[in-house]
């Protein structure tokens, strides 16, 4: 399975009630002693990680994105809480409210173009903190 | 000293490349209409180019990536993969309008029919994109493309009446007599693609992956797009004004580049039309090179395929092989004996329809601070990419009703 085949998929609950689409996939790096800062034990900005993707550990799968409104893109704006430039941060938000993330472990089954999540999923938070 | 130097060497290429084909043909043909009224559109485009180079160059020297690379993570496969579709098909228009203009200057300064001199472009501009290196190869297009100085100096020898350029350049929005409400908003539209092109924001961004810039090269690039490029608007608006002091009076439309050159043959001679020829070719030629880097930056970045100059073209074998593509379909487009002049006119009105496809991601990318760290955009820049986010979008919206409306400006 590729990534391209969970895009842009009908999202349904368990009853085969329509929740949205998937927006995007959720993906962790695995961290790495030397990607932590030595001081801090924070993770290091990925503007300070592009230049060192040597480094990078393997990828594991989070959750899916789901919206209830839209199929299309976020533009990263479900990341994290920035409001500039007003206008098309205020016309994504607008678009995409009611976006949730499902953990990965929740989902029940995959079909071509249709996703069903387990009873009793949690509509967690899609924002990154 | 050494440090100098870069900095003005920085400036003058940034000067020396900003005009190329759609800027020489737009500003003439406005210039012979319009006089100086839309002389303010060069200003607003000149501002949105500024905003545009330095927010793209910033997100480019901090985040590592470049427009494309940004525009795939941001938009998804499908949504990124239209936009390839789109700014690739208009890039391919505006190379083959560099390709073109590269000949017809040729042609002018030889005489030889410029069928033949479309091969010998094309075959030159494949072979620095192989053999020569990055730098070198803009520091020399940027600086020769200098020579366009001469429409200034042209402008100064013909004397003009100032006070009737500046009355011009004041009315906004009113077109001299005889020319009609349309044309003018629609010459407006194209004046605006000519300053704002994409490619120089694929071409800008590359670049300073190409060379490597850090964190450290933000103020280098601030200064050398704040500077250089509004100096290079001023050489547009010389030669708009050269082909308002002339051709304008006695209604010449301009159609090839024999008359766009006019005016400095009639003001300084062979001598001066020698060096303003001889810059025409490098502008073009130094568009040509980064128009056909760019199909290939942007094609490579979607896919995720190694690019860039710097590696040796065996290491970025497909990067180069769709340049070469790109060149081959512009010759051939080219030797169907269109008019390089009217596909450079199409080239810049739809450079307009696609500018939001590259401008939105890249607003959006530099306010987001997961890039961009302590560099996000501050409060000016956010505002001025908003207000010119809505002058992209109107222009874009309005590019092809208004060039339906009036067929193409002849109304």
């Amino acid at each position: 399975m590729i990534i391209g085949d969970l895009l842009a998929s009908r999202v349904l609950d368990h009853d085969g009630g329509g929740l949205g689409h998937v927006v995007d996939v959720r993906l962790a790096l695995e961290l790495r002693d030397d990607d932590a800062d030595p001081e801090t034990g924070d993770d290091v900005p990925l503007s300070q990680g592009a230049l060192r993707s040597d480094l990078v550990g393997q990828a594991e799968v989070v959750g899916l994105l789901v919206s209830p409104h839209n199929g299309g893109s976020f533009l990263g704006y479900e990341r994290t809480g920035v409001r500039s430039p007003w206008m098309i941060a205020s016309l994504m938000r607008r678009m995409h409210r009611g976006t949730f993330l499902v953990a990965w472990e929740q989902v029940e089954q995959i079909e071509e173009g249709t996703i069903t999540l387990a009873q009793g999923f949690d509509r967690l938070d899609p924002s990154l903190h | 000293m050494k440090r100098l130097l870069g900095v003005a060497l920085g400036i003058l290429t940034a000067i020396g490349g900003f005009v190329d084909i759609g800027d020489l043909v737009t500003n003439a043909v406005v210039g012979s209409r319009f006089g100086l009224s839309l002389v303010w559109v060069v200003v607003v485009g000149v501002v949105g180019i500024c905003l545009f180079a330095e927010m793209s160059g910033r997100v480019a020297a901090v985040s590592g990536r470049a427009t494309f690379e940004i525009i795939r993570e941001r938009l998804g496969p499908r949504m990124a993969g239209a936009n390839l579709v789109a700014s690739f098909a208009i890039n391919l228009l505006t190379l083959t309008a560099e390709v073109g203009g590269i000949a017809l200057a040729l042609h002018l300064a030889s005489s030889v029919e410029p069928r033949l001199w479309i091969v010998v472009a094309a075959a030159a501009v494949w072979l620095v994109l192989w053999r020569v290196k990055f730098s070198i190869m803009e520091n020399v297009a940027g600086l020769l493309g200098l020579l366009l100085v001469g429409f200034g100096v042209a402008l100064f020898l013909l004397g003009p009446d100032w006070g009737d350029l500046l009355a011009q350049a004041a009315s906004i929005g009113q077109p001299p007599g005889g020319q009609s409400m349309g044309s003018y908003w629609f010459y407006a539209v194209a004046l605006f693609g000519a300053a704002m092109t994409p490619y120089e924001v694929f071409f800008f961004s590359s670049g300073a992956v190409e060379e490597k810039w850090t964190a450290k090269d933000l103020s280098q690039n601030r200064l050398n797009v704040l500077t250089g490029f509004p100096l290079g608007g001023l050489l547009s608006v010389a030669i708009a004004a050269c082909a308002a002091v002339v051709l304008m009076p006695q209604s010449i439309e301009v159609s090839s580049l024999s008359q766009i050159v006019l005016p400095v043959a009639q003001a300084g001679g062979t001598l001066l039309l020698a060096v303003v020829i001889l810059g025409i070719v490098a502008a073009t030629f130094g568009a040509a090179l980064e128009t056909a880097l760019s199909s290939g930056y942007t094609v490579a970045q979607y896919l995720g395929w190694s690019w860039g100059k710097f590696r040796r073209p065996a290491k970025a074998a497909r990067f180069h092989l769709t340049m070469i593509v790109a060149l081959l379909i512009a010759v051939g487009i080219l030797m169907t004996s269109v008019d390089p002049i009217a596909v450079t006119e199409m080239s810049v009105v739809f450079s307009a329809v696609a500018l939001p496809l590259t401008y939105v991601p890249i607003l959006v990318v530099a306010n987001d601070p997961e890039y961009m760290g302590e560099h996000v955009s501050g409060k000016v820049a956010n505002a001025l990419g908003s207000v010119y986010l809505v002058i992209v979008l109107v222009a874009a919206l309005a590019a092809i009703p208004l060039m339906i409306a009036t067929g193409a400006g002849s109304a």
